[in-house]
């Protein structure tokens, strides 16, 4: 017995031993992303009413107590626009301060799921409705109130706008900007090339690409014709190849019939067989490498000739590349566009509600919105900026691309449906792969044609796992 | 047959007492113990049967759907090739350098240079991997990167490190034997070095040259630690995130590539796709992988020991 009860305790110690060992090894990786600065929603939270807020007056909604709003979003490049914002809203609400939180968007996203349902997030969150529709289910989020769904639907936002922030019939954000593409195309390199007019057809994106790269004596890319997305985590490669596909006319998630809810794949058809051939055969022709530089660093450096990117791009270039400006300029792309919409939401644990919204109705003046686009270069979402706007324009023509669109253009919207961030994701892992494997596909329609299908059948399952299937 | 009672009555009551101080004393960190670890671990498997989502707990009990769609998962499938791929070449080549160099160390070269050449290895242990691994980034870079220029010195080609499925694979391989190795060749050394003299004087004294001794007498006198690295540098290389995560981040404006691991994928399943009954299913299968291997590495060493 006596023996027994000395291996029972060697045990004991022994497995305690372990413990600290294995609990001092495993501290970092049990390391939780930290709360905001301020505390967040968390601290003493008074659970706000998930229904619509009705307008209180100005002076009323803030109150006169010291109060910090935390603004949370997933562009650090738009920090001083809430900054120079909240100290024009301090002025009006003296007893308000902000704390501006900000990191890359992936990062900001997983900080998102763990901070809203545990009441820690902050005070105004800035994310589409597509990524929140998960919150908004669990009613972690606040309706819009009333007066500014008001303002929203009744003029001032383009309709594409309205239907991404609209989710089960109803509106949660207040549109704050926009994601909109616009081609990208160096003049000099053009120029160089005997190629004078901007590239207004699909067709002219792909020979100008032919035209304008350029490889070393050993037969290795050194400037790209076309900056293609071919890497990334995430799923911004799958984002590129669907604003291409929709310059065939297809998209990657057709709702079958239109207006039911229900999905299928459509990528898989001949058009994306054509526009999946022509990566891999840029690949094999040196068009595009996957050795050099990509997307807006590429470009800044001078190393492709052209590129589709979001507006942002315009400010960052006049600080990274400052020679390049007056060297460059953009087109909308030649058919349409995908319309991502950032939102300001508020969440229904915050314990300054009333003057968050109090902020977000400031943040939709029209001084704030021009001040997004000067200071940030994202477009602001509301399009009733009128003379502010073609003053913006009228200085910065390189923003034409975004601003100006042909006739006829069109604005597809993420599907309102949860699960296409994984469908996309999953479609970027596969398409990676695919571009990996050039030199066996290119100028292989019938392999590519066999992946592309594998790949619909993925993500029409993936739709069907969530009774989103129209097929 | 013994009377229990009778055997509790004869442990001396100085014997209780000590008892007694080493419950106290453990009993709070194996709370801590329990808290922290067996209850998540407990509940990471309870979730494992259930269509689990991250801010939807406990949605419909699935049974073993979790686990076979797994494993018709292409995700899952690759991950658990590169990851098993990655565990077992860094594994083979971090042992088999921390060996050759911990033999070298032990008998080769000591004193005052040999103890520096020891922390010139252990150093890459010290730092913490994110900022080791964006200085490899550059070091992999294609166009400017320091081991593409080297190669071309000697007439070797550029290499695609980072944007190849295959080079990325090696690329980080390469990354990780270069931080795990010295801590593999310090536990490897202290083992040598703990080897009585006497073995390998006498055995010179019959005739045994340098390989005869390794072989015989360091070998096998060390493999109880040798089993350890082993072990631990297998759980480690099964566990691998940061490298692969911080080599591909950020990659929108520079080639790199994603190596799909098993870590990663659980983490994309479940803080990116929120199927934490997913996710943790896999993680069930990550810990079965890891508890195999574990075993089946005590069986074949401490077997081959005695």
């Amino acid at each position: 017995m006596s023996r027994r009860t000395g291996s029972w305790i060697k045990a004991f110690a022994v497995g305690s031993s372990m413990a600290i060992a294995v609990m001092a090894c495993g501290s970092t990786a049990a390391t939780q992303p930290p709360a905001s600065a301020g505390g967040g929603g968390g601290e003493s939270a008074t659970p706000a009413s998930a229904a619509p807020a009705s307008a209180p007056a100005a002076a009323d909604a803030c109150g006169t107590d010291p109060i910090t709003l935390n603004v949370w979003g997933g562009y650090p490049e738009i920090d001083p626009v809430y900054k120079a914002a909240g100290e024009a809203f301090t002025k009006l609400h003296p007893n308000v301060s902000f704390t501006v939180f900000s990191t890359d968007l992936r990062g900001f996203e997983q900080k998102l799921t763990t901070a809203i349902p545990s009441n820690t997030a902050g005070d105004v969150i800035v994310r589409t409705t597509n990524f929140l529709s998960r919150f908004i289910d669990q009613g972690s989020l606040q309706k819009l109130p009333d007066d500014i769904k008001s303002a929203v639907t009744t003029s001032g936002y383009h309709p594409a706008v309205l239907k991404d922030n609209t989710y089960n019939n109803d509106m949660w954000g207040m549109p704050l900007f926009t994601g909109g593409t616009a081609v990208y195309y160096n003049t000099d390199m053009y120029g160089a090339a005997g190629i004078t007019d901007p590239p207004t057809t699909f067709q002219a994106l792909i020979d100008n690409a032919k035209k304008t790269f350029k490889v070393d004596g050993s037969g290795n890319t050194t400037q790209s014709g076309w900056s293609l997305r071919l890497s990334g985590q995430g799923s911004g490669v799958a984002e590129k190849f669907w604003i291409l596909l929709l310059q065939k006319g297809k998209t990657l998630l057709r709702e079958t019939p239109e207006g039911s809810g229900k999905w299928v794949a459509e990528y898989n058809g001949p058009e994306g067989v054509e526009l999946f051939q022509m990566y891999v055969d840029f690949l094999r022709d040196g068009v595009d490498s996957q050795n050099i530089e990509h997307d807006a660093a590429a470009f800044e450096k001078k190393q492709t000739a052209q590129f589709l990117r979001e507006s942002w791009v315009i400010p960052e270039i006049a600080t990274k590349a400052p020679d390049l400006v007056g060297h460059y300029n953009t087109v909308a792309p030649p058919v349409g566009d995908i319309l991502t919409t950032e939102a300001m939401f508020v969440p229904t644990a915050a314990p300054h509600a009333d003057c968050s919204w109090e902020f977000i109705r400031f943040m939709r003046e029209p001084a704030q919105q021009i001040n997004l686009v000067k200071v940030s270069g994202w477009l602001p979402a509301r399009q009733d900026l009128g003379a502010d706007l073609d003053a913006f324009l009228k200085d910065n023509p390189t923003y034409e691309g975004f601003l100006k669109k042909p006739d006829g253009f069109t604005l597809t919207v993420t599907p309102p449906i949860a699960e296409f961030d994984e469908i996309e994701t999953k479609l970027a892992t596969h398409l990676v792969d695919g571009y990996a494997d050039y030199k066996n596909l290119a100028g292989n329609p019938d392999k590519i044609k066999a992946l592309l299908d594998q790949w619909a059948d993925e993500s029409n399952q993936i739709l069907k796992d969530n009774g989103h299937y129209g097929g | 047959m013994t009377n229990p009672v009778a055997a509790v009555r004869r442990v001396p009551p100085r014997t209780w007492a000590r008892y007694r101080f080493v419950a106290i004393v453990l009993t709070p960190v194996m709370l801590l113990f329990l808290y922290l670890r067996v209850v998540p671990t407990a509940q990471a498997f309870l979730m494992s049967f259930f269509d689990w989502k991250l801010i939807k707990p406990a949605d419909k009990f699935v049974g073993l759907d979790n686990y076979v769609k797994l494993l018709g998962d292409h995700n899952f499938r690759e991950a658990f090739f590169n990851t098993t791929l990655f565990a077992v070449a860094t594994t083979i080549v971090s042992v088999l350098l921390a060996l050759l160099l911990a033999a070298f160390l032990a008998r080769v070269v000591t004193g005052r240079l040999g103890g520096a050449i020891e922390l010139l290895y252990f150093a890459p242990v010290l730092v913490p991997m994110v900022p080791v691994t964006l200085g490899w980034r550059e070091i992999f870079n294609y166009d400017h990167g320091i081991l593409n220029s080297a190669l071309g010195l000697v007439g070797i080609q550029k290499q695609p490190w980072l944007s190849d499925p295959q080079m990325a694979l090696v690329a980080v391989i390469i990354l990780s034997v270069w931080k795990q190795l010295g801590y593999n060749l310090i536990i490897l050394l202290v083992g040598m070095r703990a080897i009585p003299r006497e073995f390998h004087e006498a055995a010179a004294v019959d005739g045994a040259g340098a390989w005869s001794q390794f072989r015989h007498i360091t070998l096998p006198l060390l493999r109880p630690v040798t089993l350890f690295v082993i072990v631990i540098t297998t759980i480690s290389a099964y566990n691998v995130f940061t490298q692969v995560y911080v080599l591909a981040s950020d990659v929108q404006g520079s080639p790199g590539r994603l190596v799909r691991v098993l870590v990663y994928d659980i983490f994309e399943n479940g803080f990116r796709f929120f199927k934490m009954g997913y996710a943790s299913a896999e993680a069930v299968y990550l810990f079965l992988i890891i508890l195999a291997l574990t075993i089946i590495q005590f069986r074949f060493l401490r077997g081959s020991s005695q």
